[in-house]
């Protein structure tokens, strides 16, 4: 079946299939909306699937940044350093407990955080490090172990990009300190939005389960319960932050079909990965033997030589009807980072040149073979153009 | 597309001979899509009055509910006669409806825009047809399979057989023998029998076993039971998905093709076929042996629950669903 002519390809269409809709359906005439049973068996499986004890959802990844923060007991005073390659929230949620935000740049092949460069730049005021997962390639997650011990910084993984990851064959989620991840509409698994925190310690995972839900010392599911207490104390004033069952319910579907879906994106990755290997587009590095890769962006960096302006390039895809996005603008020149902090373009060259040419093509477990053959053909079609 | 704008016509094929797997895989695709079963039944007065108890709608068994008001997006065809299940897909095709057709082992294979065929062993003539669905990953199950997958761990309880052969009134003597050997084998057997979709009044009274009348599947059924005897059908492929370590016996010679199957995977106890009385005397001996042997339950739960996900039904209906979307202004318009 080919799809009408004409017709748009979307970036990262969600691939939200009829058992996540009976589930949702299920859980919305169960007569519980909020935090409850679904939650529950959403973090249970979700620990299970990472490897680790302690698994707690919230409604977004940010959330989880910000709890993995709180527990960490970063705040005043203290740096945290992470990349200047990744979506905002990583360096606003340090900003939100009252840190300061530092950056190390990026490995030029592998477009994650440099462990060497963090070590470096890390002073006696550093309490965090959080290394992100771009695109869903792993970070090299046992040097920054190593940095943290050494250096005594927590290590708070973002992992929004990797759910499926593994690095050095160890499942993502079980590497850190902390790991935070996304199950906002574009991600691998998705609850339209949502995210969850997972680590090995139980005091950890108490202190942001607490702080996800006004800080007090009970949840709904157990306050309503029926052998259950309506009494409660608040001992911190948390946040509001805690996933709806409704969330939880698709989430346990997605996550049931993480593999099948990732096996989907891996061979439209294939397929991409030799279709431009002609074209005179940087494509993702190869994966370190041991890793595996989230496949969460196809990003190539459409540099100069290429005749064509990564701007450029997306407008022209556009107008054959073929959207992409731009992960990420360098954190450190956005307005607000630039003005607080004194950060200046030349600061991390190398996350600034992924920033400048940077181009993340359609990738998701819902395109057909006739969407990938037309980014293929589209993309092919114009950077030959211009050569 | 939102369920209520998408209107599925289900055409099965259904009685006390054929059974009603057929019917029953329409009303788990029906449930999967979020639509209404409606289905134009090709059976009997007495199967139409079976179709309706299992909360089926009746539409004009002629042509006339391909078209009118209530025109469908996708006509879905369960029916293992090539021949019925043919002039339906050319009636549907002169309409510009979109067509699907659920096969098993080839049975009834006809083209259409979206052929399934969940068997382990799926037919030559899918096999480089692109675009069908073929293989236990479209097992077309009951949706609630994936939740009694989830829960046998806690509910499963020891010395529980379930004996489930099928929906039609032939297999009532069958089951009272085979309740009765195995009652006498093993004492304090609780044996549970499946009594398919007759009346709870035609029932004939059982001296060994209890009658489960299980109107909405046989998933907690099975996940209760701690092994299960089935014939080769749609319920063999649910004792898979669920992790229940089953003995199939074949009732027809096409179960017979699927319990050797899943007997080569590892993932059912080939017990051989009923119209054979030296198999229906080892059966017994055979369950005895594998109510002993927790490995062998383990492997043969493992190797069913690898093979078959149990969501099939929501990949088969994801693919129905987008071919309903993709047709919509009758591409096969003549
Ligand atoms: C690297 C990274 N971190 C954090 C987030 C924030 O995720 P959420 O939208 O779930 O808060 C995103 C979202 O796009 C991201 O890409």
């Amino acid at each position: 079946m080919s799809p009408p002519p004409g017709a748009a390809v979307d970036f990262a269409p969600p691939v939200i299939g009829a058992e996540e809709i009976a589930a949702a359906v299920a859980a919305l005439e169960s007569g519980w909306l909020s935090s409850g049973p679904r939650v529950k068996e959403f973090e249970r499986a979700f620990a299970t699937y990472v490897g680790v004890d302690h698994a707690v959802a919230v409604n977004s990844c940010t959330a989880a940044l910000h709890l993995s923060l709180l527990a960490a007991g970063v705040g005043p005073g203290d740096d945290v350093i992470t990349t200047p390659l990744t979506f905002c929230a990583t360096a606003n949620t340090v900003v939100h407990v009252g840190a300061t935000p530092r950056f190390a740049d990026i490995d030029s092949t592998t477009w994650n955080l440099d462990p060497a460069a963090v070590d470096a730049a890390i002073t006696g005021r550093t309490r965090a490090i959080i290394p992100v997962h771009y695109a869903g390639r792993p970070v090299d997650t046992t040097a920054f172990a190593a940095l943290g011990l050494r250096h005594d910084a927590r290590i708070i993984e973002d992992a929004a990009h990797c759910v499926e990851g593994r690095s050095a064959g160890a499942k993502i989620g079980g590497t850190a300190d902390f790991t935070c991840f996304s199950f906002y509409a574009t991600k691998n698994l998705t609850t339209g939005e949502g995210g969850m925190l997972t680590t090995h310690s139980a005091a950890w995972a108490d202190t942001a389960r607490r702080m996800s839900l006004h800080g007090m010392s009970r949840d709904g599911w157990t306050r309503y319960a029926r052998t259950g207490t309506a009494l409660y104390d608040v001992v911190t004033p948390g946040f509001k932050y805690n996933m709806p069952d409704v969330m939880a319910a698709i989430g346990l579907v997605q996550l049931a079909r993480l593999d099948e879906r990732w096996r989907r994106r891996d061979a439209i990755w294939q397929r991409y990965d030799e279709a431009f290997s002609d074209l005179p587009l940087t494509r993702p590095a190869p994966v370190a033997a041991g890793d595996r890769h989230a496949r969460h962006l196809y990003t190539v960096l459409v540099e100069p030589e290429s005749g064509w302006s990564r701007d450029a390039l997306a407008a022209a895809l556009r107008e054959s009807g073929i959207m992409t996005s731009v992960h990420f603008r360098a954190v450190h020149l956005f307005t607000y980072y630039a003005e607080t902090f004194g950060f200046r373009r030349g600061m991390w060259p190398v996350a600034e040149r992924v920033s400048d040419c940077t181009l993340s093509l359609p990738l998701s477990a819902g395109m057909r073979e006739a969407d990938v053959d037309a980014v293929i053909a589209a993309v092919r079609r114009h950077v030959r153009r211009l050569r | 597309m939102a369920a209520h704008e998408l209107r599925v016509l289900f055409r099965a094929a259904a009685g006390p001979r054929l059974g009603f797997g057929h019917l029953i895989r329409c009303r788990s695709l029906a449930r999967a899509l979020g639509v209404p079963p409606l289905v134009s039944l090709r059976g009997t007065a007495r199967t139409r009055q079976a179709a309706v108890r299992l909360g089926f709608s009746l539409a004009d068994d002629g042509t006339q509910a391909l078209r009118d008001g209530g025109r469908p997006c996708v006509l879905v065809i369960d029916d293992p006669s090539a021949e019925h299940a043919d002039a339906w897909v050319i009636r549907a095709r002169r309409l510009g409806v979109p067509v699907a057709t659920v096969h098993d082992l080839g049975l009834g294979y006809v083209t259409s825009d979206l052929g399934i065929d969940g068997s382990v062993r799926p037919h030559r003539a899918m096999r480089d047809r692109l675009g069908d669905l073929r293989g236990p990953a479209y097992a077309m199950l009951d949706p609630d399979v994936v939740r009694w997958r989830e829960r046998r761990p806690a509910i499963v309880e020891p010395r529980r057989v379930l004996l489930a052969l099928g929906g039609g009134s032939y297999v009532f003597a069958l089951a009272a023998r085979l309740s009765a050997s195995l009652a006498a084998a093993h004492p304090g057997l609780r044996v549970r029998i499946a009594a398919g979709f007759t009346d709870a009044q035609r029932l004939p009274p059982l001296r060994h076993g209890e009658w489960v009348m299980a109107r909405h599947g046989l998933g907690e059924e099975l996940a209760r039971a701690s092994v299960a005897v089935l014939a080769g059908g749609v319920t063999a492929y649910e004792a898979c998905a669920i992790g229940t370590p089953a003995i199939g016996i074949a009732l027809t010679p096409a179960q017979a093709l699927t319990i050797r199957a899943l007997a080569d995977a590892g993932a059912l106890r080939d017990g051989g076929s009923a119209s054979n009385p030296r198999h229906l005397t080892r059966l017994a001996p055979q369950l005895a042996h594998l109510l002993h042997d927790a490995r062998g339950m383990r492997r043969l739960a493992a190797a069913g629950q690898a093979l078959v996900d149990g969501r099939g039904i929501f990949r088969v209906a994801d693919r129905v669903r987008e071919l309903a979307r993709h047709s919509k202004g009758g591409r096969h318009a003549a």
